[in-house]
């Protein structure tokens, strides 16, 4: 009788085994499938791109990614049937897209960490509300203050140039990195910076010397959560730049077009530009949901 | 010992100032001074290509605006679109938190592989859905060719299908990262006594699991449904607001209104009827999440 | 060789107040002990006299010269810290070394202190240990204890050095300390809220609560005479008897007198101050302080037995006095059983009263 209702347990359990791997299987395939699909289209001649039905199996190639570099503007218009304004190859997009990514995270994080330790340890008056400032700036939506930053830009001088971008790509992840590394330091327990104070180091040597390598790792991920953002961004992008700082994410959406595009050609750039933000979630992927939620999501234990 | 003037600490005191300056600049000069320019130019009506100086219409811009039946048609557009893709993304995130809330091998490998999503850059998602859409060779035309027996264009058929789809994919995840952070923050030793007291299914998560969970429930809705109000980047490279204007939500039509119509004053008036009703719907739900 | 003097501190952590204008002087060279409850101010103090908390208002001296305007870094203050906070991301070796090496000692002779002390405290076989996090409790309280005592500094603050230690562990360490401080010679304040460690460690106990001292005194007179109601219930174990009643002027003096008892007052200093007939009291008499047995000149009573706790070299026996409970405590093992009928009596001159309206003791 026991026996028979533990094997009537036993094989409960088994069958819930199995729901849950199959509906992680389901789920797993759904959210990974167009990212598969991109990566196998990139690998796809122009013709094997185009067959229908689509091909799931075919010989790779990786003859995309060098024409990405190697073919002159003319020959990519041709394949594409696009004016992509490509100057030379798809390297000057990601050399703009690099510069402005680079540069505009250098200077937040810098900026960003400092302010986040002030503000985490020294609380000075106002601290909440703009800590709360800082949160509500995440709502405004940016086709608002696009407009106005259009005409701005074009009267200073700072549209079409690389640093316009970044100082615009700074102020928008300012915010974010001073939200994310605060709470990174509210965790180093205060003990252990008064004991440093205590033990000779003055507060600028505890700041580098004790507090900053013990969020070595939130630093990690708050940089790399401003990549994603900074690399990701595209409608200041598309409107504050031409020809010579235009990055990525504009010269991908210049591939529009219903006829005759080279989509294998299109997804090996799109892979290219995607890479950076799959590396880092596999890397990273804890701390930088961390960011996304603004700390609410502390990452699956 | 002497106490010698402390010019250390006196440092100190200031160095937050110091660091918080840059910042706050930052914002005024970018967030803030835009913005009343851009409030002060929506009572304008002003055309960069006419070339002539603004003139003064007052609330013309806004009254216009709001008695265009294509403006209201715009709202109910963007309306339909975020309740569509905010429902179905808490719905499928509120299983998916359900489903990671098991203990199984593999569960850190599946998360990461579900959350990916998230961090794809939204023009290469709209661009590349363009593909998977595609009526003759794209992947979710022929599946939907094999479920259905006819050729299906998605994208000129059902675009609102279309992009509703594109934005669960990308979003879904996010809702579940913070459902599965309230069912994480249940206390292990309220589900081990509703066990005991052999709590209906219903009834545990009616007084167990729904108190617990509500909190974040309401800030993923309202972080999901703001920026849904927001979508631009995903929608402008898969549809560009079309066929015509069936997939222009509102912020793809200040878009068009500023940079290729080029009425910039009207652009801006729409603009901050936009932010109006965002700050709106924050507000109604933050008193909503107050008073539960 | 530092005398502390610390002058009508104050500190509120917003509507908290945390230090409520405290007064305490430490002589150079003394061992004094912060005792109290938790919250009661002890780590706040010592925060304000190393440095890394600033007081509102008040001051403290180090021989005669006030430091508030010094700091921390350069106070010269070695502090233990209860959470033992160490750092984290450096080994064992380079916690210890770590305040040697911001005074730019020398490699070599960093290396001969940071073994002595680590031999001293039997940590030698930790140095090498890459996470202080992977030690045990007891390992890293006495690796946070080598980081402070690697120091020569003006003034030792230990906040609970031994509180989170094992029973045994404990007994060594308080054993220990008599030891460090005989042979440092230097001025320390050891906070903790045990009142044996206290007084097992310190020459002088300052009592705190709510953020001022109650009583500074030597272990016997906070035993004997406690200046209040909360010094006479927080030290002692078991904690001392209580009963509430009213001093009336009797034939021989001043007598107490509770529902069904009565007992003679004999005033240690002689006459009592602040007396009067009727006044409300709370008379206090610690356990170990009634006697067994018929006494010729104590106040005698009939009691009844409760209940016997034999802790093996003592008992603690719980009586009833009709109406009131007490309890005793007596050498040996002793066989009491309940109901058991005893005679005991409370000597005159142990007993303390505390003015009802405020709790201060009338002596």
């Amino acid at each position: 009788m026991a026996n028979l209702q533990n094997n009537r347990r036993g094989r409960r359990k088994i069958l819930r085994t199995v729901l849950i791997y199959f509906a992680t299987i389901i789920a797993v395939i759904f959210f990974i499938f167009p990212i598969y699909w991109l990566i196998a289209t990139s690998l796809k001649t122009r013709a094997q791109a185009f067959s229908t039905p689509p091909l799931f199996v075919w010989e790779p190639t990786v003859r995309n990614f060098i024409d990405i570099f190697l073919k002159r503007q003319t020959e990519i218009e041709a394949i594409t049937g696009q004016e992509l304004e490509l100057a030379t190859g798809a390297e000057t997009f990601f050399y703009n897209s690099f510069i402005v990514t680079f540069s505009s995270i250098a200077i937040a994080t810098v900026i960003g960490v400092l302010a986040a330790y002030s503000f985490s340890r020294y609380q000075p008056h106002g601290t909440n509300t703009l800590m709360f400032f800082i949160l509500s700036t995440r709502m405004l939506p940016a086709i608002v203050v696009a407009i106005p930053i259009y005409f701005f830009y074009r009267s200073l001088g700072l549209y079409n140039t690389h640093i316009g971008l970044v100082l615009l790509y700074t102020m928008f992840n300012l915010p974010f990195a001073v939200w994310m590394m605060k709470s990174f330091f509210d965790e180093v327990p205060r003990d252990i910076e008064q004991a440093a104070l205590v033990d000779g180091s003055n507060p600028i040597k505890v700041f580098y010397k004790i507090a900053l390598p013990q969020v070595l790792v939130g630093l990690g991920a708050t940089i790399g959560f401003l990549i994603i953002n900074v690399w990701n961004e595209f409608l200041f992008a598309l409107l504050l730049t031409e020809r010579a700082t235009r990055t990525v994410p504009v010269m991908i959406a210049g591939t529009r077009g219903e006829v005759g595009i080279n989509w294998g050609l299109i997804a090996a750039i799109e892979t290219l530009y995607i890479l950076p933000a799959l590396v880092l979630i596999f890397v990273l992927q804890r701390f930088l949901l961390r960011g996304m939620t603004f700390g609410t999501v502390r990452g699956a234990k | 010992m002497t106490s010698q003037p402390d010019t250390g600490s006196r440092i100190l005191k200031i160095f937050p100032i110091i660091l918080i300056f840059p910042a706050v600049a930052l914002v005024v000069f970018l967030v803030i001074f835009p913005l009343i320019w851009a409030l002060g130019l929506s009572f304008y009506s002003y055309n960069v290509l006419r070339g002539e100086p603004p003139i003064f219409v007052g609330v013309e811009n806004y009254y216009r605006l709001l008695n265009s039946l294509d403006v209201w048609r715009r709202f109910v557009l963007t309306g339909q679109f975020v309740f569509y893709s905010v429902s179905i993304e808490f719905l499928l995130g509120f299983g998916l938190a359900h489903l990671f809330y098991n203990q199984f091998r593999g569960r850190r490998l599946a998360i990461t592989l579900v959350t990916t999503p998230l961090l794809v850059a939204p023009v290469a998602v709209g661009i590349f859905h363009r593909y998977l859409f595609d009526a003759t060779f794209g992947i979710y035309s022929y599946i939907a060719q094999l479920l259905t027996g006819q050729s299906v264009r998605i994208l000129s058929q059902h675009p609102m299908f279309a992009i509703v789809f594109m934005d669960v994919w990308q979003w879904s995840p996010f809702m579940m990262l913070f459902i599965l952070a309230g069912l994480e923050a249940i206390p292990k030793h309220m589900l081990e006594s509703s066990e005991i007291d052999r709590l209906s299914p219903l009834a545990k998560f009616r007084y167990i699991v729904w108190p617990t969970i509500k909190p974040l429930v309401a800030l993923a809705l309202l972080f999901r449904t703001m920026d849904a109000f927001r979508t631009f980047d995903t929608i402008f490279t898969l549809t560009g607001g079309g066929p015509g204007t069936a997939t222009e939500v509102l912020s793809i039509q200040i878009y068009r209104t500023a940079f290729q119509f080029f009425r910039t004053g009207e652009a801006t008036a729409l603009a901050f009827i936009f932010l109006v009703i965002i700050l709106l719907l924050t507000n109604i739900y933050l008193r909503l999440a107050r008073r539960e | 060789m530092t005398k502390v003097e610390i002058r009508g501190l104050r500190k509120s952590y917003g509507a908290v107040e945390a230090l409520k204008g405290l007064d305490l002087v430490v002589e150079s060279g003394a061992l004094v002990a912060l005792l109290g409850p938790t919250g009661a101010g002890k780590t706040t103090t010592l925060k304000c006299i190393a440095g890394v908390e600033k007081p509102d208002s008040g001051d403290i001296l180090f021989n005669g010269e006030s430091i508030l305007g010094i700091p921390a870094w350069r106070r010269n203050v070695a502090m233990f810290f209860q959470t033992y906070a160490l750092y984290p991301h450096l080994s064992v070796y380079h916690n210890i070394a770590y305040p040697l090496r911001e005074q730019k000692m020398s490699k070599d002779e960093i290396d001969r202190v940071v073994k002595s002390v680590a031999k001293k405290l039997r940590i030698s076989h930790l140095l090498d240990r890459k996470e202080p996090s992977t030690l045990s409790g007891g390992e890293m309280q006495r690796v946070a204890l080598a980081r402070t005592l690697v120091r020569n500094p003006l003034v030792f603050l230990l906040d609970e050095p031994i509180s989170n230690l094992d029973a045994k562990l404990r007994e060594e360490m308080r054993t220990e300390f008599k030891r460090l401080h005989r042979e440092l010679k230097q001025t320390i304040i050891y906070a903790t809220p045990d009142y044996l460690e206290a007084f097992a460690v310190a020459e002088k106990v300052a009592v705190i609560k709510d953020g001022v001292i109650l009583q500074y005194d030597t272990p016997i007179n906070l035993l004997k005479r406690p200046k209040n109601r909360f010094v006479a219930t927080f030290i002692g174990s078991p904690t001392i008897n209580l009963l509430r009643g009213v001093v009336r002027r009797g034939a021989r003096g001043w007598e107490f007198s509770t529902s069904g008892l009565r007992l003679e007052l004999v005033s240690v200093g002689g006459a009592f101050s602040k007396i009067y007939d009727g006044l409300e009291v709370e008379l206090a008499v610690r356990p170990h302080d009634i006697i067994l047995g018929e006494q010729q000149n104590g106040n005698t009573f009939k009691a009844k037995v409760l209940a016997a706790e034999r802790l093996g070299h003592e008992t603690i026996i719980t009586l009833s006095l009709g109406e009131v409970e007490l309890k005793t405590v007596s050498k040996g093992m002793r066989l009491y059983k309940y109901g058991d009928e005893v005679s005991i009596s409370i000597p005159g001159d142990r007993v303390i009263l505390f003015d009802v309206s405020n709790g201060e003791a009338i002596h």
